[in-house]
């Protein structure tokens, strides 16, 4: 059945290359007489002619494509290069006739005008073929619709503001296309790249997809395992949250990415990541179905990159100085001691945190920061994240069991990761026999940074 | 084709295994045997596989094993259902790929990149998320 597809496809593509063709020389010799008569016009970009162009010009989008394989230039230089390119495709037509001779007469003159218009030949068909992979994916049969589609989208003027357009957005508008995702424009190149790379994937999921041997005949022998083995190892990763490897192993090869991919795998994480802790867990993971079918299209792996969370794997580290005036040993003498001092913040999954002032430095505490830590200014808490990603933390310490302590911060990311960042916004102490609200000062205070610990593993 | 016959309570039944070699089911006969007093799992299954994190030390010398028989053995747990020899299995294997670069975890089971490199940058690309730097 797929084999049928792929070599009738081949066959609708020749012809369509050929038809191809004959419609951009045309449509060169055009251009050329146009730009005759209109000099003032400015390089002029495909799309914004084809909306001016009358209705005989339907085939404008094969003719698109040829300018897109032209880096930008002056339009003396367009010209050429289209002639040159022109020349090129006659001579490699004439090659595939078996007319040698006069092949080698047209890459001649060809290579004359333009000494890099093989370059630009190859590129085109590379990216004529790329369109096509991308047709025959799973319809091919839709591929001719495909065009015709496009052609239609053209002369509709559906493509508007066409000059701000760049040559690359429209190959990957295409690309869009070619994966069905029927969207407007105005997304985001970050969307384009996952669009590219959800065809990618899809693309793996038809092959037939084996495990070959990095060192020849030598057995490879997770190949034994079935997928649902497999799956069942990389559960184990996502049980102590270790997705830094999960991910990894999705670009070992194809199939390990297929199967990194396994929305059962993100879902859980979701649902322990995200748990709504005031609900039963059954209830909270209802309510996370909803909440990724409406916000994450039904992609937990999207929900788990995208969404908020406070991060488990490490610690949150504000370093904080100041100035303390030292004692004076005479009058031209006048020491200042710079004081650091550090908070540390860990998180559990059940909803608890610990937190440790000291002027102890990371490199001593984190491995003992456990909740059996002791030690002056050490406190216990619970935490939570509403969905504004405000973060709010009540903690006591042992040592003074009349304050309860509240701090709120807004959860941040930085250039570096996610999440890694708690940026303060109150602190305040209550006291718990009068209700007293003393808000304390954040003068010297920095904002919290997150540092993983390879050693807490998270424990859900 | 082996059987094995396995007691189950008042008759015994025999159980065809045709994946399982006689090498494998003596190893996992010999890890049923060594944890026949072990408490039954509960109904909470998930709560009794996250409790056990660590793998103790009998089973880590008991799964000290080349490849080609972990995986056999992890077969052999799957098909024969015995859930906690599966984990642990699994868990030997995840450690096995654990901090590990994607070119060590090829070397570690003798995979070859079948990416064109451009589909290799782009998913890198979109896995840098998890990245810790």
């Amino acid at each position: 059945m797929k084999n049928l597809d792929s070599s009738s496809n081949v066959e609708i593509s020749n012809n369509d290359l050929d038809e191809f063709r004959k419609q951009w020389k045309a449509e060169i010799s055009q251009q050329k007489n146009k730009k005759e008569q209109i000099t003032q016009e400015p390089s002029v970009t495909s799309p914004s002619k084809v909306s001016a162009q009358p209705l005989e010009h339907l085939k404008e989008t094969e003719e698109e494509e040829i300018n897109n394989f032209i880096p930008e230039a002056y339009e003396n230089e367009e010209i050429k290069r289209n002639k040159a390119l022109e020349i090129y495709v006659m001579a490699v037509t004439k090659e595939q006739e078996g007319n040698l001779s006069e092949a080698l007469k047209y890459y001649r003159r060809a290579l004359k005008i333009d000494s890099h218009v093989d370059n630009l030949y190859r590129k085109y068909v590379q990216n004529t073929l790329t369109d096509q992979k991308i047709g025959s994916l799973e319809f091919s049969k839709i591929f001719s619709e495909h065009l015709e589609e496009h052609r239609e989208d053209y002369v509709n003027g559906n493509k508007n503001n066409s000059n701000s357009i760049t040559h690359q957005d429209d190959i990957k508008r295409r690309d869009r296309r070619g994966s069905r995702s029927k969207s407007q424009n105005s997304e985001s190149k970050k969307h384009d790249d996952e669009d590219q790379l959800t065809t990618l994937i899809e693309s793996f999921k038809d092959m037939q997809l084996t495990l070959e041997p990095l060192i020849p005949y030598n057995p490879i022998h997770i190949a034994k395992l079935p997928n649902e083995s497999i799956i069942s190892i990389l559960e184990q990763l996502v049980m102590v949250g270790d997705i830094t490897s999960l991910e990894r192993f999705g670009l070992v090869c194809k199939k390990f990415l297929l199967l990194s991919r396994e929305p059962s795998l993100w879902k859980y994480l979701c649902e322990k990541a995200y748990r709504y802790i005031n609900l039963e867990c059954n209830e909270s993971n209802k309510l996370l179905a909803k909440d990724v079918e409406l916000l994450y299209a039904n992609d937990w792996r999207r929900m788990y990159i995208e969404r908020p969370r406070i991060r488990l794997d490490g610690v949150y580290i504000s370093t904080c100085h100041y100035l303390r005036p030292g004692a004076a040993e005479n009058a031209w003498h006048q020491p200042i001691h710079l004081i650091t001092y550090y908070r540390y913040l860990r998180f559990y999954s059940d909803g608890t945190c610990i937190l440790l002032l000291t002027t102890t430095e990371p490199i001593n505490i984190v491995k003992h920061f456990t909740p059996e830590y002791k030690s002056k200014g050490f406190m216990k808490g619970t935490w939570r994240l509403n969905d504004d990603q405000i973060l709010t933390i009540s903690a006591t310490d042992r040592e003074s069991p009349k304050f309860t302590f509240c701090l709120s911060f807004d959860l941040k990311s930085t250039s570096i990761g996610k999440n890694n960042k708690l940026a303060w916004i109150v602190y305040t102490s209550i006291n718990n026999q009068t209700d007293e609200y003393t808000e304390i000062g954040l003068r010297n205070e920095k904002n919290y940074l997150f540092s993983k610990v390879k050693s807490y593993s998270i424990i859900w | 084709m082996y059987f094995y016959k396995i007691d189950v309570g008042e008759t015994d039944q025999s159980i065809p295994l045709p994946n399982v070699n006689e090498k494998v089911l003596r190893k996992v006969l010999e890890w049923c045997e060594h944890h026949v007093n072990d408490p039954q799992p509960t109904n909470d299954d998930d709560d009794s596989r996250r409790r056990n994190t660590e793998i103790d030390d009998w089973d880590q010398r008991f799964l000290n094993v080349e490849q080609d028989m972990l995986f056999e053995i992890i077969l052999a747990a799957n098909y024969l259902d015995i859930k906690p020899l599966l984990d642990i299995g699994c868990k030997t294997v995840a450690n096995m790929i654990k901090g590990k670069s994607p070119e060590e975890i090829r070397s570690t089971f003798n995979i070859v990149n079948d990416f064109t490199p451009e589909e290799e940058e782009q998913i890198r690309k979109e896995n840098e998320w998890a990245e810790d730097r």
